[in-house]
């Protein structure tokens, strides 16, 4: 069954976009991160322009956070403080990075930066992954899961300034590492990547928040940065096709459920075995078109009108 | 199929009456679409169009189907160290989005070369006013990957044969249309050919639109982009919390 997309402006499989936002909610409702990292490239190999997949992915990233956060924030797993701190470093950067993306997409560099940033970011947080569900499957070292107790509570950054006391998080540190990861984030979101994939291990296991508050912070964030990525890349870049993020959220709200009771049977390390090699694929797909000589040197992309 | 038989057989009727009755106070070519709108819909998957008409004695005939311009942007790879990438990117203007040749026989063997040109039938002449932006080194190159990507795209087609010819004077094409296809007034010639000479032209519109939820939806999300935005993800955040809300419930709350 085809469906007609107005932005994009192309005919897709209704079916296989409802696929794609049932696997994007069953992994992140597995794995506890979003799947805009993955949507994006999927959404490019079917053929619609990069950059209304980089466009259409917020929305569906802030539609099934909002549904996460709700959750966790009755859970009281969300750090307030600490996620305004994020959120003030990610808004900031992200309002930046969707004009540079307007500059970068006229000059024609925009998919050379989309492709450079998916190889980094997922090869090496994929590479990281890997190794510590390796040793969490196969070896008995404890000191890679759980943060360690003994670590001071100003940690290796507590010289910076601005120390802050934050009470979800149990935590006392300078406003200038929330501030600073926000602001990576806020990079990662505007390029349709979510962020929630570098969020997350970035909280756990740099700034020693606890897994759950780690979590309910996150979706905080994915929801507040996605939502004004989304509204800007509608306003600003007209390349949020409502048609294909309707259809993929409806999809993930779906995968969502079915993920959360796969969840309960398959054990954590092995899923974030799982997780670690997609996204160890999906940058090596990257890199090889980088790498590959191309059949066809010349490329036809639609203008704006 | 049968429908298009029955349009077919229709169309000849139809043809032929007309031809009759007006073949006295005109003896030029007359033609015809079986609809002069295709509709973009939200099921929208491209569309056959249907062409028909008559001329006044046996001979060639060649259609002409041409979009509104629509520029588009072309970039080529370049080596940079290990990688291959993007290396500039040129405008490509006042070229039409799509333009299909019909003919019912090969067009170097309906006329010479010469004749077809001047005319503007055959891909490389309907170009002739399209400009790449920074008339980039190479330009002949970058001309020829236009050319060569469009046909790839299926936007720039020669369907030679695709004109189909009854009784030496009744003629009917039917050419499908890709769902990519750009919008606007489409402007649709037909030119009858005898003996390597141009002997008679009608030009006729076919109007390619939006219509309902999709012509609403295009208008808004660019003429009021920013309001869009807002209420768009605004949206999409409703929709997710009800969703989840929703299924949750139907499988009972996890502990």
């Amino acid at each position: 069954m085809e469906i007609f997309l107005p932005i994009a402006h192309m005919d897709v499989n209704l079916l296989l976009v409802l696929v794609f936002g049932v696997s994007i909610g069953g992994l992140s409702a597995l794995t506890g991160v979003g799947g805009g990292f993955l949507l994006t490239p999927l959404l490019m190999i079917i053929g619609v322009p990069p950059l209304v997949a980089v466009g259409t992915t917020p929305a569906l990233i802030a539609g099934s956070a909002a549904a996460g956060s709700y959750s966790h924030w009755r859970l009281g797993n969300m750090d307030l403080r600490f996620g305004l701190a994020l959120l003030l470093g990610s808004w900031s950067t992200a309002v930046g990075a969707i004009y540079a993306t307007r500059i970068l997409e006229q000059g024609g560099h925009f998919d050379t930066v989309v492709v450079f940033t998916y190889v980094t970011i997922l090869g090496t947080v994929g590479s990281v992954t890997f190794v510590e569900s390796i040793r969490a499957v196969f070896g008995r070292a404890a000191a890679a899961g759980a943060p360690a107790a003994t670590v001071s509570t100003a940690g290796p950054f507590g010289w910076l300034p601005g120390q802050m006391e934050f009470k979800v998080a149990q935590r006392r540190m300078s406003v200038l590492l929330p501030l600073l990861l926000g602001a990576f984030i806020g990079v990662l979101n505007a390029l349709g990547m979510g962020g929630g994939f570098v969020a997350v291990p970035a909280m756990i296991y740099l700034l020693r928040v606890p897994t759950k508050v780690a979590i309910g912070t996150s979706l905080l964030l994915m929801l507040a940065t996605s939502a004004v990525v989304s509204t800007m890349q509608a306003g600003v870049n007209h390349s949020l096709d409502p048609i294909l993020a309707l259809t993929l959220i409806v999809g993930s709200a779906l995968g969502a459920q079915w993920g959360a009771r796969m969840s309960s049977i398959l054990p954590g390390e092995r899923l974030r075995l799982l997780l670690a090699l997609i996204l160890l694929a999906v940058a090596i797909k990257f890199l090889f078109g980088l790498l590959a000589t191309p059949a066809e040197l010349y490329s036809l992309t639609g203008v704006a009108p | 199929m049968s429908g298009l038989r029955r349009a077919f057989g229709w169309s000849l009727a139809l043809c032929c009456s007309v031809w009759l009755t007006c073949a006295r106070a005109d003896s030029g070519l007359l033609t015809d679409l079986e609809s002069s709108h295709v509709k973009i819909t939200t099921g929208f998957t491209g569309q056959h169009v249907f062409v028909f008409g008559s001329t006044p004695r046996s001979g060639d005939i060649i259609i002409r189907v041409t979009s509104p311009d629509q520029a588009v942007a072309l970039s080529r790879k370049g080596r940079v160290g290990p990688f291959w990438l993007k290396r500039g990117k040129l405008l490509v203007e006042h070229v039409p989005g799509l333009v299909y040749l019909l003919s019912n026989r090969p067009l170097n063997q309906i006329a010479g070369r010469g004749v077809l040109e001047r005319r503007g039938l055959t891909i490389h002449s309907t170009l002739a006013a399209a400009q790449i932006g920074g008339a980039p080194a190479a330009y002949r190159d970058w001309q020829a990957a236009f050319e060569r990507l469009k046909q790839k795209q299926g936007l720039f087609r020669k369907l030679e044969g695709d004109v189909r010819i009854d009784g030496g004077r009744l003629f009917s094409a039917n050419f499908p249309l890709p769902a990519t296809l750009p919008v606007g007034p489409y402007q649709l010639d037909v030119y009858s050919f005898r003996n390597g000479e141009l002997k008679a032209h009608r030009a006729s519109i076919l109007q390619v639109n939006e219509v309902g939820i999709e012509r609403w939806l295009s208008r808004v999300a660019l003429q009021h982009s920013g309001a869009f935005g807002v209420v768009f993800t605004l949206l999409a955040l409703a929709l997710g919390l009800t969703l989840s809300m929703l299924l949750r419930r139907d499988h009972g709350r996890r502990p």
